[in-house]
């Protein structure tokens, strides 16, 4: 059965939505985007 | 680079193995999602509905299309990735695994003393991918939780409120939908798909979709009924006849005419529609009559009433007329229905009376020769036009009463309707020199005073609105005096129905 064009447009839209989570996310941990104050290497230290 | 190399192995690994999670998810959605994707069919989800909801006494199931991504395809999709995930993340440890645990490559010291630091390289790199890929598996775990969660919460809210906007629309311009041929009246109809005909039951917003359906054959068409009756075809519920086009979005009034045997039913609807497209005509609305056959009947009864010749009495089974006033979105469908005289008195008929009681508004036609004091006013002329008039043999209150007990068993709330009574053949009795009334006060007096008191004050105690009318149900000027069509006009036009040449003043204000 040949797959439907709205469930093709929504696995695209959430791998893409991951995709830039993820990215953002490598992106951070080298400093550079939102969230590097959360994940980068001025994140606040969390540990003992 | 070498020296690079033995000074940063682990961070080179780490870093390695994060980039390769990556690939590793990369390769696994595009085998899950596309490559070997599996698909949550209609004929699943159908299956699942319909064990959960068993088709009611109506024996209708829920329909067959593909329901919302969120709600089942999601869970398929998300549980595959994991799988293949899982499989190709399991295959990357095979050979690390038979080699530094099992000792199947030679013996598992050697690896570890003589080479210890590659194959702590390999553990960081296998592990660092585990990281990042299952990292990037839980952010798309997370992505299809909040697709799942506002599905479940902002769309349903979208969804139920154009539900309620569809339930408000059809409250508020009568737009049920009546099939002419088991009179059967629902809130709205089934649609038929474009592509395959296959019937769509409830087209409302829903698990199926929320502006638009995919039938199991993979057209699409808009959900709601003010939509999808422009795009597929409607079709009865019950018998399964297809409907006219627009049926369950555009207003729908149905009006009964009723009355004795010979009290001139036929000769009313006849002459009450003449009237009606007359003034259409002069107003230029287009009047359409979806059932060409019907067309046919009606040009043949227009003719009889211009040439003032008689109509022929109603047949058994009665007559069911649907015209549409206007076109398309604009279009009103008015349904008249006239059964034979004799259906009303008889217990075994009423399964063909059905169409009383999904009426918005009833017409009773009462004949005034029917009426003793009438007949006893005409003196000595009385039975030459008593026989000139085809009277009506029985009191008019039998009739009455016979319709009213049909609505009453069948738990019609009459209390809710209007009626409008129309005393027929004005014109006879205006040529035997008796004078009624044209107001609708002046013609319940008229009536009371003819001795039908009992039956103006059961109508009026039992209708939320009742008008009297005095017709001739001839080729008769529009508003002008005994004109047959005005009290179809006052009943269309309090249902909203926009009447050719605007709204009337109807001269007869209630009593």
């Amino acid at each position: 059965m040949r797959t439907p064009q709205f469930i093709l447009t929504y696995r695209l839209v959430t791998v893409v939505i991951a995709v830039i989570i993820i990215l953002l996310f490598a992106l951070g941990t080298a400093g550079i985007g939102p969230l590097a104050g959360l994940v980068g290497p001025s994140a606040p230290k969390i540990g003992i | 680079m070498i020296n690079f190399l033995l000074e940063n192995g682990y961070l080179v690994a780490a870093q390695a193995g994060l980039l390769f999670g990556l690939v590793l998810i990369g390769l696994t959605l595009h085998k899950s999602l596309w490559r070997s994707a599996q698909l949550y069919t209609p004929e699943q989800f159908h299956a699942e509905q319909l064990k959960a909801h068993p088709p009611g006494p109506d024996g209708i199931g829920p329909d067959l299309a593909w329901p919302l991504y969120t709600l089942r395809q999601a869970d398929v999709d998300r549980t595959l990735v994991r799988k293949n995930l899982r499989l190709l993340y399991g295959r990357m440890w095979k050979w690390p695994a038979d080699t530094f645990y099992k000792g199947r490559h030679g013996p598992r010291w050697a690896w570890w003393i003589f080479l210890g630091p590659f194959v702590i390289a390999v553990h960081v790199f296998l592990l660092a991918a585990g990281l990042s890929a299952w990292f990037s598996y839980w952010v798309y775990w997370a992505v299809l939780a909040t697709a799942k969660w506002t599905d479940r919460t902002v769309w349903q809210l979208v969804r139920q409120r154009m539900r309620a906007a569809e339930a408000r629309r059809r409250r508020v311009n009568y737009t049920q939908a009546a099939c002419m041929e088991c009179m059967h009246v629902t809130e709205w109809p089934a649609y038929l798909c474009p592509s395959c005909r296959s019937p769509h039951h409830d087209v409302n917003p829903g698990k199926l979709g929320t502006f638009t359906r995919k039938c199991a054959c993979g057209a699409t068409f808009p959900t709601r009924a003010s939509k999808a009756a422009w795009q597929a075809t409607a079709q009865c519920k019950r018998c399964k006849k297809e409907m006219p086009e627009g049926t369950g979005a555009v207003r729908d009034i149905r009006i009964p005419v009723f009355g004795d045997v010979n009290a001139g039913k036929t000769r009313f609807l006849y002459a009450s529609l003449n009237s009606l497209m007359a003034e259409a005509e002069r107003a230029a609305v287009p009047l359409t009559f979806p059932d060409p056959a019907m067309e046919e009947d009606v040009r043949r009864a227009r003719e009889l009433i211009r040439a003032r010749r008689s109509t022929s009495k109603t047949s058994p089974g009665g007559v069911a007329i649907t015209l549409r006033l206007r076109e398309r979105h604009q279009s009103d469908l008015i349904h008249m229905f006239d059964a034979a005289g004799e259906d009303y008195s008889e217990a075994q008929k009423y399964a063909e009376l059905r169409f009383l009681d999904d009426s918005q508004g009833l017409v009773y036609v009462l004949d005034p020769f029917s009426v003793p004091a009438v007949r006893e006013q005409l003196g000595s002329q009385q039975g030459e036009v008593v026989a000139a008039a085809q009277a009506a043999a029985n009191d008019p209150d039998l009739a009455y009463g016979e319709v009213i007990s049909r609505l009453r068993d069948g738990g019609v709330p009459v209390s809710a309707q209007r009626l409008a009574v129309v005393v027929s053949k004005a014109d006879l009795l205006r040529a035997a020199g008796l004078d009624v009334p044209e107001e609708s006060a002046a013609i319940q007096d008229w009536l009371v005073k003819a001795g039908l008191q009992n039956l103006v004050m059961a109508i009026g105690r039992e209708f939320a609105e009742v008008r009297y009318f005095a017709v001739a149900s001839q080729e008769v000027t529009a508003s002008r005096q005994d004109d047959p069509g005005v009290p179809l006009r006052w009943l269309l036009a309090t249902h909203g129905v926009r009447l050719p040449g605007g709204i009337p003043q109807f001269a007869h204000p209630g009593p």
